[in-house]
């Protein structure tokens, strides 16, 4: 007798065996599971939708844009009108965008590393405190959490020639007060401390999280193998962190590669051209100077740039494979 | 600031409260020319009888207006203004709102690219010929040269319309002007022996230096972009118009500054910052440069004319006046930066707005407008401007028809950003003042051409 069972997996096959025993053939296997996994991608694409249509929509659309409009000219307040490579042409040949691709990458790999050590050295700080570590933690986070402007508009008093805290304290140094956003081998090296002091509580506040979920036994049995807290860090904590500074790095290129908004409030590029930041000068391409096309190509050069440096990133710290 | 007098009988008059019988009998009493009421009565409709609200003009239609603030109370002064349009106008609103100086360009930009516009715009002489030759401004030659408005016309300065006129059109009203000159301690300037300072550049030096002593400064002008916006530009200017320079040569094909004459003058000014006359190149932005002035720790700072009204208000501890830069081979100019009234091509209600552009740029409104924010206007008749402010008028009656400004032209932000940095080299020394203006023209050069 033949007997059809529902099953959640779906209806069964014509040939069903008798007394109750369900015997499908490898093929109907097969099937079977192409037709669940179908199933089981068609609901996450539909819960993924709406923000795929809001991505698309407010990202790669865009982004298509952009790149659209590197080919071209004006297409703001009028019609756009094709140039071919005239603007990747003057792009390569302009001496402010090698000047603001060479400020925006002496800026990265400076903020990059002093961000991550006082980071890591915060949060393996805090990895010890016991009481007030909530309070602490606060504190740290709070540069992190506040505008930008404000951040900046602080950093102005701060970075004063005659009241500044910086300038007040080099003094008692007993040395010559430097004037941090009007020297030109100073001001870059300004905003830096600015941004460092801005993110290093994220990466703390990162790093700790990271750190606290680290197995304890495994410090516990190296410990009573009598390696030192140095060589506990160096051997354990750091490759075990590796999936956090893949993320943290990433992240922080990205990031400081688009460093703008300190760069606009405190010396709109100045002095000299010294804190010019491509960012910067994409803005000043398109709103200032109202040159659509060249602010495009200047926005797909940062994007093939991140991209490029993200892959090599992955490549070098990404998981390695077993084997 | 103003005359409260005057005002009450603008008010009057829009009102329909005043008739014209009764102007000239108050006029004549508060001392009024037949020219200033004459130009009241125009401003205000002509009638100042009853009639002049009921009656109306043709505008209709809601006026959405856009303007940059230049005052705390910048939604008061306009609200009294646009009342007065609705007054003349029964039919019309506007409908007024400001934008932020700091996104200026990045404001005005999506208002044109939405499609939808206000219908006037306040810009300003360094923004809107980008957006000219892009077609999304109104040419208003036909509307500025009809006939009904040639009594509103006349009355502007004539280098005020070439301000504003590209490519042989007019794309906007002048109102406004932003005047930039010296500010001089004169306790400063007598102590050290240097009350002639103002007869050459090399009299202007030698009062700079002996100024000079420990944290005071002879001598500042404005070094940096970023905070101190584009004074940096606009106080350098008169130093190269003043040797005959200008920034482009007659058709706009080339940079004009690369000359002999300005580059004596440009040295001038780097000898000033070698000396070490001036406080230490970009330590102070503005507020830092004005804070350092009024302490009396400044001789000679260059600032803008609304500066004055801020030393009227808090008075210093010393002395202080007023002046032009040096004259320099060619004459003596000031700088001054303009805005003016445009209408995009896409606004909805033209008609409308270009009724409310007369009406705000006409005599009455503007001259009011202006004293209540500190600015000058380029009318050619301000004699009864800024009646309680002496150096506010000395300005607006002595300074602003000497004024000489930039040329219009579309990349003229491009070509100032450019060519910055090799003037700021040269007072940081480390180039002199031939090679920065030779550097400059090359840079200006390179994306004019």
């Amino acid at each position: 007798m033949e007997t059809h069972e529902a099953s959640a997996v779906g209806r069964l096959p014509a040939r069903t065996p008798a007394a109750g025993r369900l015997r499908l053939t490898a093929e109907d296997h097969r099937r079977l599971r192409r037709r669940h996994r179908a199933r089981r991608t068609l609901q996450a694409y539909g819960f993924l939708a709406p923000n795929l249509v809001f991505f698309s929509v407010f990202m790669l659309l865009p982004c298509a844009w952009v790149v659209y409009s590197s080919f071209h000219t004006g297409g703001i307040l009028g019609p756009a009108q094709y140039v071919g490579l005239e603007n990747w042409k003057e792009a390569f040949k302009d001496p402010l965008v090698r000047k603001t691709l060479g400020n925006t990458f002496l800026y990265t790999v400076i903020v990059i590393p002093v961000v991550f050590v006082f980071g890591m050295v915060l949060a393996l700080a805090l990895q010890q405190v016991t009481r007030g570590g909530r309070l602490v933690r606060a504190l740290l986070y709070f540069p992190t959490l506040m505008p930008v402007v404000l951040a900046a508009l602080i950093w102005v008093f701060v970075v004063h020639p005659e009241f500044g805290l910086l300038n007040v304290a080099v003094r008692l140094a007993g040395q010559q007060s430097p004037n941090w956003l009007g020297d030109p081998h100073l001001a870059l090296p300004t905003i830096t401390m600015l941004e460092a002091w801005r993110g290093t509580g994220f990466y703390a506040l990162l790093f700790l999280a990271s750190l606290l979920a680290l197995p304890r036994e495994l410090f516990q049995a190296a410990e009573l193998d009598g390696a030192s807290a140095i060589q506990r860090f160096r051997h354990l904590t750091l490759p075990l962190m590796r999936s956090t500074f893949l993320f943290a790095l990433v992240m922080a290129t990205i990031w400081n590669l688009q460093l703008f908004d300190s760069v606009l409030i405190l010396t709109d590029g100045g002095p000299m051209n010294e804190t010019a930041t491509i960012v910067w000068f994409i803005y000043k391409s398109l709103f200032s100077f109202g040159n659509v096309g060249y602010a495009a190509v200047l926005s797909c050069v940062l994007m093939l740039l991140i991209l490029a440096l993200t892959f090599v990133q992955f490549r070098l710290l990404g998981r390695r494979r077993a084997g | 600031m103003g005359n409260q007098f005057t005002r009450d009988i603008v008010e009057s008059l829009e009102t329909g409260r005043l008739s014209r019988r009764q102007l000239v009998a108050r006029g004549s009493a508060l001392g009024l020319s037949m020219s200033a009421m004459a130009s009241l009565l125009a401003a205000c409709g002509g009638n100042g009888s009853q009639s002049s609200a009921a009656g109306g003009g043709k505008a209709s239609g809601t006026v959405r207006f856009i303007k940059g603030p230049h005052s705390p109370d910048e939604l008061k002064f306009e609200s009294k203004i646009n009342a007065a349009f609705h007054k003349k106008y029964p039919a019309s609103k506007v409908d007024f709102r400001t934008y932020d100086w700091a996104q200026l360009d990045a404001e005005l930009n999506s208002a044109f690219a939405s499609g939808n516009p206000p219908e006037v715009m306040y810009l300003i002489n360094s923004v809107f010929p980008r957006y000219a030759v892009q077609g999304a401004l109104q040419d208003l030659t036909p509307v500025v040269k009809e006939a009904s408005f040639k009594q509103g016309f006349d009355a502007i300065e004539p280098f005020a319309w070439d301000l504003i006129t590209l490519n042989n059109k007019i794309w906007g009203i002048p109102v406004l002007g932003a005047v930039y000159h010296v500010y001089v301690n004169k306790d400063l300037l007598q102590k050290a022996g240097g009350e002639d300072w103002n007869s050459s550049y090399d009299a202007m030096r030698a009062a700079a230096k002996k100024m000079t002593k420990g944290n005071t400064y002879g001598f500042a002008i404005h070094t940096e972009v970023g905070n101190s916006a584009f004074l940096n530009w606009w106080d350098w200017f008169p130093y190269m118009h003043n040797a005959g320079a200008s920034l482009f040569n007659a058709d706009g094909t080339a940079c004009g500054l690369d000359t002999p004459e300005a580059a004596q003058a440009q040295q001038v000014l780097v000898d000033i910052h070698q000396d070490k006359s001036t406080p230490p190149i970009g330590q102070y932005d503005r507020e830092g440069m004005r804070a350092l002035f009024r302490a009396g720790r400044i001789g000679i700072l260059h600032e803008e004319a609304g500066f004055a009204a801020e030393l009227t208000d808090k008075p210093v501890s010393f002395h202080w006046d007023i002046a032009l830069a040096p004259p320099g081979p060619k004459g003596q100019t000031a700088f001054g930066d303009f805005g003016f009234l445009s209408v995009p091509s896409a606004a909805k209600n033209k008609e409308g707005a270009y009724d409310f552009i007369k009406f705000w740029s006409a005599g009455p409104q503007v001259k009011w407008y202006a004293q209540q924010v500190g600015l000058m206007v380029v009318q050619k008749q301000t004699s009864d401007m800024y009646p309680d402010n002496k150096v506010l008028k000395r300005v607006q009656t002595e300074f602003v028809p000497k004024i000489k400004g930039f040329q219009s032209h579309p990349k003229i932000n491009e070509v100032l950003q450019a060519l910055w940095p090799s003037i700021n080299a040269s007072y940081r020394g480390k180039i002199d003042g031939a090679t920065a203006l030779k550097q400059a023209a090359e840079k200006v050069n390179s994306i004019i051409v």
